[in-house]
């Protein structure tokens, strides 16, 4: 896939800190909250940890196959015909990703700003402009993730510190939440809401090999960390535990909070630029990442012909769920919570069978060569 | 040509999609916007919703040319109190209640620049966490607006709601609450805050407390001989020696006991509650001098620094520990006693100090004994002595917070004397002999 | 049959079909040495940047004249497309013939005989030629007898050529087509019986204007002068500033039936060739008709027609191109239209004016952030006011709110068809304040605007606040420094402006998206339009924020330019004491170490 372009690290720091960040803007602040009380904000960081860790995992595995993509490694150690099925199972879970994320956004838009209007209409033109991005391919999500990045994070910081008045950092005690086993737990399973950095093993012959790799990978899950934990702690700050469980979108209410006199107040709006466009940008890469797949599990050269198609079924992902409760309940449950058993497991798996079988891509391209 | 017919009816088929739309697309001017709102007991129904909101009458735009020709059509406009309308209707809940408004108001009613909601005394003894549910959730509202329980009918207070200084009504309000800032006689309650108290293990909740004066407390007439010095004067709403323009005022503070009132604190217990939050920003009090009773003092005070608050248990009692730093300026010595000289200063220190302290110590037995709720929020600081919030929870700090023991510290430096450096007596016309110094 | 045909035809609309790729151009790095390097464009069909080997190869450049050819055949040859006759009436006859004689009267043959036994001819387009230089210089001396002193010449005409005639350029021509192009530039040939070659002398004596000052990108500090339609004055206005002998003019012809004339100028040893031999591939590759100047040229050979932004840099000052040719980059310039075009460029180039670099630096980023808010201006503030007051009214401050409640109370219609009726009136005014003549042109545009705008709003026609907003809109417009640039910032506004109408910030934000993914994947001569953020690129010296001149070392990246440095790490020597001063030379080693890295 040498179509796919390349790209530099910075680049994919942005995309991959994207992809992970972007929960922030959604329900996921309150969800943790209610789930470990006032420890959210380093059980989050305990989550980054474990990512790191995995992480570092997929990194033996991806240098145990040094020049091939996670596809193409799955198809080395499992054979032809079992690589490819779990191919397609992860590019099935990208989509069902991408479209959970777009109906999640899509529900929050409506409550906060457009109530009336349907949201088939919201989910046209926002998949319309996804597919315009990913049609540029991955140079042009590249582009357009390190432009908004810095808009973006100026938004985030923006609202964190706008709201300094407001905090009061004694709404973080008692320090250790609902205790240390539920704490652990959460943090263990949550570490799901950082895997999305999965991306960089897909594109990583895209990004100047192993080294940048690395170093993205854990760059990006470093900033995620970072932010991550910020923004809870500051949103605990802000609500407290209780009422900090209650709110859809935690950056929102944030937003919602700010105010300093009669000019300087009801800023939300503007914010929900930073949203909407962080919100653009991070569908698109993960809307490219089954595409990606998809193109490499059968040796596709142009993934262009393959939007259309594609964007259908993230239509059809997104309008599935019935109501809002079953998006946060079902959907966003299973991507934040649980989907680490499938995205930090299986390349896990693939690396022992690869130990035990003694299968090396090295070798492999000595052997060809 | 099939590609320019599929082009076309795609195009068509978007425009159809976009211009059906501007679903959520509505003109400025086809809402009016309830600035305030007011809820009362129903007596048929659940509750008794009033709004207020500016009309959109004269001035403005082409119109203010015309009105400056003629003088003294601008002049009529202007004599007017205030441009605003008022609603009132008997409805099941405040959000049907505003649907149900909209069969007598022309236009749509909107709340999102609502920046008030005023609640009747009879409504928040009850509790008013039935009525607050919609500003939480409801995606109009704001989470800024300001609370107010107020003595009486919120309907009425509302009638009296009149802009005097200008025409807008919005920033009569947003600049009526900030008074709390320039004064400290009554606090910022936010609506974030006050849910927040509500809610909390923490704390307890407080709103601004208002009420209507009838100008019938200021004493009329027969004027006693001496006119005695009365300091530490704390007021309801409603006792204000005032006469005036505006007849609703807000005095004092309404403190919760979870989602019901509990009390009230008077306008001058509420400059403590402010001090020992660390809110006070500024505010001028007055001291019976001790040298010379009958004499005021005017300090203006502000706090040094945030009050140190520091909790310990003994005994299985918490006991906290609280450290206020003020600083002051004098702004007024009656007494014309020397105490800007390095060796009375201390004694003004301790005046204010012991004043301060009085009146402190007053303000947290009442709130132990009579209102039972933590105001000051420290409750923040004894739940870091538990680790869980289980264990937090069910050691349940309202029930707990009378028996708590506060030690109360204050540290009072005067820092400036204002524009003199020295109070020179006055002339003494009778040949009394009192120390009698030049000025050079 | 025909059911089937449009069956297919039909499918074929929906079924995919492989495109065929253009080339696409990158810039290719090159190692940087002075002199004799040089670098092939790389064209990839894959459309991807590759970073391969580069191939060095010296360029030859081409004398736009061949050398003449010894002539071995003494026999008549009749003139036609291939041939110049040795005949003078065959040439007579092809001359005519080629130029419509009779009826062409512009066309004119002097015939005369020299020393009174060889006939020859001078050949020109009258108007075209200053009659001066003929009469006195080419003509007179030719017909006095005392200039022949040596009488055993092969062919009179070299003889004439180098002893004769007192022009300052005249050249051998000996291909037909070339002679034909030298007289419609205003050159005039000779010719003498006997050689199959023309001389042509430069005579061009066509009226043509001073140089000016500039019309449409006037600076406050900074030279005063602009160039003109004539291409010569053009290119040695450049020349003027850049007085290096590495400043290349290169002309190549552009148009079929119009014969025009374009000169590329560069820097040898600065800019990338790659970039040159591109530039020369896409003019010289056009076949059309005619060309009248550089705004045709540009739409000619830019990469991408749809773009709303443009992707070459139209500029009619000469410090400006002279700073870009420095800079590494190739200006093109048309005879016929006052303007160089520079490629290739980025986005931010299009917020640079000359005045930043004459000013200090601080005042120079300054009015660089005030042209980008000024580019915001004018394409979002419509939009967002439409979106505003439609759909975000609680962003609104309440007291404002209310006025415009008021304001707008009277007035019939809705925000977006006043928006819509006084962006109509003040693009009115704009275009109509270009046509109406002279002196009332300039007065027009003020007094309507104030005029419309107060008849509007006392007329309950507009709300008083949408006044104050076009009209920040409009200034905001006339502040960003491009001529093109504003237009795509007009059309960019009516984008936004139907968005922020449809669903508020959530489709300006969307807007806002699709105009930079389209902008960041435009190419500007293998430059991506937003290259130092886009791909991401550190170094940049120049980009909005300006650093002192002193700091901007290196030329811009994405150019790939031979010589990477416009100055050492210390340029001003005079922050150090003494010239030989052992700190300097280890810093320049250093730097030496680096550059070679």
């Amino acid at each position: 896939m040498s179509s796919e372009g390349q790209i530099g690290l910075f680049e994919a720091i942005c995309i991959s800190s994207f992809i992970i960040t972007t929960k922030i803007f959604y329900t996921s602040t309150s969800f943790i909250v209610k789930e470990v009380g006032t420890a959210s904000w380093y059980t989050t960081l305990l989550s980054c940890a474990v990512s790191l860790f995995f992480f570092f995992l997929i990194y033996l595995l991806m240098k145990r196959f040094e020049g091939n993509n996670i596809v193409e490694i799955y198809e080395l150690v499992l054979g032809k015909f079992l690589g490819k099925l779990i191919s397609i199972c992860f590019c099935a879970y990208g989509i069902f990703y991408a479209g959970s994320t777009l109906r999640e956004f899509v529900e929050m838009i409506k409550a906060f700003n457009l109530p009336y209007t349907p949201p088939s209409v919201i989910m046209a033109l926002f998949i319309g402009v996804v597919c315009l991005i990913v049609y540029f391919g991955l140079n042009g999500i590249s582009r357009i993730s390190v432009i908004s990045f810095f808009p973006v994070i100026a938004g985030f910081i923006t609202i964190l510190v706008l709201t300094y008045p407001e905090y009061d950092a004694d709404y973080l005690k008692p320090y250790l939440g609902y205790g240390i086993n539920k704490t652990l737990i959460t943090g263990v399973l949550r570490s799901s809401a950082y895997d999305e950095f999965f991306i960089l093993t897909v594109i990583i012959n895209s990004i100047h090999g192993l080294k940048n790799f690395k170093k993205a990978g854990v760059i990006s899950l470093l900033i995620a960390g970072i932010s991550f934990g910020i923004s809870v702690a500051c949103y605990l700050m802000v609500f407290g535990y209780k009422i900090g469980s209650e709110n859809l979108s935690g950056m929102f209410e944030l937003a919602r909070v700010i105010y300093y006199n009669r000019f300087l107040q009801r800023l939300e709006s503007i914010f929900l630029f930073t949203w909407v466009i962080s919100s653009v940008v991070s569908v698109s890469i993960s809307f490219y990442l089954p595409i990606s797949i998809y193109c490499k599990a059968f040796r596709i050269n142009r993934h262009k012909p393959l939007i259309f198609p594609f964007s259908f079924l993230l239509f059809l992902v997104a309008i599935l769920p019935d109501n809002l409760t079953e998006v946060l309940q079902m959907n966003l449950l299973v991507i934040r919570q649980y989907s680490m058993f499938f995205i930090y497991l299986v390349p896990v798996a693939v690396l022992i069978i690869s130990l035990i079988t003694r299968k090396r891509g090295a070798a492999l391209n000595a052997q060809k060569n | 040509m099939l590609r320019k017919i599929s082009l076309f009816i795609s195009a068509v088929l978007v425009l159809n999609i976009l211009l059906t739309g501007c679903y959520d697309s509505m003109e400025i001017d086809s809402e009016v916007y309830a600035l305030v709102l007011g809820i009362d007991k129903g007596v048929n129904n659940k509750i008794i919703l009033s709004i207020q909101y500016s009309t959109y009458k004269s001035s403005g735009g082409g119109s203010s040319e015309e009105s400056g020709k003629n003088g003294e059509d601008s002049q009529s406009s202007s004599n007017k109190i205030s441009d605003t309308n008022i609603q009132t209707i008997e409805a099941p809940s405040i959000l049907e209640g505003i649907d149900m408004l909209g069969m007598a108001v022309s236009r749509r009613i909107s709340l999102m620049h609502t920046k008030m909601i005023v609640f009747s005394e009879e409504i928040a003894k009850e509790g008013v966490g039935n009525y607050i549910a919609p500003i939480v959730r409801y995606r109009e509202t704001r989470k800024t607006m300001h609370v107010a329980i107020v003595k009486g009918k919120a309907e009425e207070f509302i009638n009296e709601n009149k802009t005097n200084i200008g025409d807008s009504l919005a920033k009569a309000i947003e600049l009526l609450t900030t008074q709390s800032k320039n004064t400290g006689f009554f606090p910022e309650a936010r609506f974030t805050s006050f849910y927040r108290g509500i809610m909390s293990s923490y704390e307890s909740a407080v709103a601004i407390h208002g009420g209507i004066n009838n100008f019938d407390k200021l004493p009329k007439g027969n004027h006693s001989s001496t006119s005695p010095l009365i300091v530490d004067t704390g007021f309801l709403p409603d006792e204000l020696p005032r006469k005036g323009v505006t007849k609703r005022e807000f005095v004092g503070t309404a403190v919760f006991r979870g989602d019901k009132l509990a009390g009230a604190l008077n306008s001058n217990e509420t400059r403590y509650y402010l001090l020992l939050l660390g809110k006070y920003k500024r505010g001028i009090i007055t001291i019976d001098d001790r040298e010379k009773p009958g004499n005021e003092i005017a300090v203006d005070i502000r706090l040094g620094r945030h009050p140190m608050i520091k909790c310990r248990f003994e005994n299985g009692n918490p006991v906290i520990d609280v450290n206020l730093k003020i600083e002051s300026e004098i702004e007024s010595i009656n007494s014309r006693i020397n105490y800007e000289s390095i060796d009375n200063l201390d004694s003004l220190d301790s005046q204010i100090k012991d004043y301060l302290q009085s009146g402190l110590n007053k303000l947290i037995e009442k709130t132990q004994k009579e209102l039972k709720a933590d105001i000051f929020g420290f409750g923040h600081k004894v739940a870091g002595y538990f680790p869980t919030i289980q264990e937090w929870e069910q050691y349940n700090w309202p029930s707990h917070y009378p028996y708590a023991k506060v030690n109360l510290t204050v540290d009072v430096s005067i820092r400036r004397t204002g524009l003199l450096i020295y109070s020179s007596p006055f002339k003494a016309w009778e040949d009394k002999t009192e120390e009698k110094e030049g000025k050079k | 049959m025909k059911k089937d045909s449009i069956f297919s035809r039909a499918l074929s609309l929906i079924t995919y079909k492989n495109a065929e790729k253009a080339k696409t151009f990158t810039i290719p790095e090159v190692e940087q040495s002075k002199n004799n390097a040089a670098g092939t464009a790389q064209y990839d069909n894959n459309g991807q940047t590759s970073k391969k080997s580069v191939h060095k190869n010296t360029r030859i450049i081409k004398k736009p004249i061949a050398p003449s050819e010894q002539k071995n055949n003494k026999s008549a040859i009749k003139a036609d497309e291939n041939h110049i006759s040795n005949n003078i009436a065959s040439n007579m006859a092809y001359l005519n013939n080629k130029f419509n004689y009779p009826d062409n009267k512009d066309f004119i043959i002097r015939e005369f005989i020299i020393k009174g036994k060889y006939k020859a001819f001078l050949v020109y387009i009258d108007g075209m030629v200053d009659r001066m230089t003929i009469n006195n210089f080419i003509l007179r001396p030719l017909l006095k007898d005392e200039n022949f002193v040596n009488e055993n010449e092969v062919c009179e005409l070299d003889y004439i050529l180098a002893n004769v005639i007192e022009t300052n350029q005249a050249v051998k021509v000996t291909k037909p087509d070339e002679v034909i192009e030298e007289i419609l530039i205003g050159d005039t040939g000779l010719y003498v019986d006997g050689c199959d070659y023309y001389i042509f002398s430069e005579t061009k004596g066509y009226d043509k204007r001073n140089v000016d000052k500039p019309l449409i990108e006037g600076v406050v500090k900074g030279s005063q002068e602009a160039f003109n339609e004539n291409l010569k004055t053009n290119t040695t206005l450049i020349r003027k500033i850049i007085k290096n002998n590495d400043l290349m003019t290169e002309f190549l012809k552009i148009g079929e039936k119009n014969n025009n004339l374009c000169a590329i100028m560069y820097v040898k040893g600065i800019v990338n060739p790659a970039i040159v031999e591109e530039v020369k591939r896409r003019i010289s590759s056009l076949k059309t008709d005619y060309i009248s100047g550089s705004g045709m040229l540009e739409q000619f050979i830019e990469e991408n027609s749809w773009s709303i932004v443009p992707t070459i840099l139209s500029t009619e000052r000469p410090d400006r191109t002279a700073s870009h040719i420095l800079d590494g980059k190739v200006a093109i310039i048309a005879e016929g239209t006052p303007f160089a075009l520079i490629v290739p460029i980025t986005l931010f180039s299009l917020f640079h004016s000359p005045e930043d670099t004459s000013m200090r630096w601080q005042y120079g980023t300054l009015m660089r952030f005030i042209r980008i808010g000024a580019f915001f201006f004018a394409t979002l503030l419509p939009g967002l006011y439409v979106a505003l007051t439609n759909f975000h009214r609680e962003m609104i401050p309440t007291d404002l709110l209310i006025a415009i409640a008021k304001a707008q109370e009277n007035i019939p219609f809705p925000t977006i068809l006043q928006v819509i009726f006084m962006e109509f009136a003040f693009e009115l005014i704009r275009e109509a304040g270009i046509r109406i003549p002279g002196i009332i042109g300039n007065t027009i545009g003020i007094i309507g605007a104030l005029i419309l705008g107060q008849a509007a709003v006392q007329a309950n026609l507009v709300s008083p606040v949408l006044i104050i907003i076009i009209a920040i809109t409009g200034l905001g417009n006339f502040a960003i420094p491009d001529f093109s640039l504003a237009f795509g910032a007009r059309i960019i506004r009516l984008f936004f402006i139907t968005m922020g109408c449809f669903i508020g910030f959530y489709g300006i934000s969307l807007g806002l998206v699709v105009i930079t993914a389209l902008i960041a994947n435009t190419k500007s001569f293998g430059v991506n339009m937003l290259e130092p953020l886009a791909p991401w690129i550190k170094k940049s010296q120049d980009l909005i924020i300006r650093k002192p001149v002193w700091k901007q070392e290196r030329r811009p990246d994405y150019l790939n330019a031979v010589d990477k440095t416009m100055q050492p790490l210390i340029s001003r020597k005079w922050t150090i004491t003494d010239a030989q001063n052992p700190i300097q030379d280890k810093i320049s080693s250093k730097r030496r170490d680096k550059d070679e890295q």
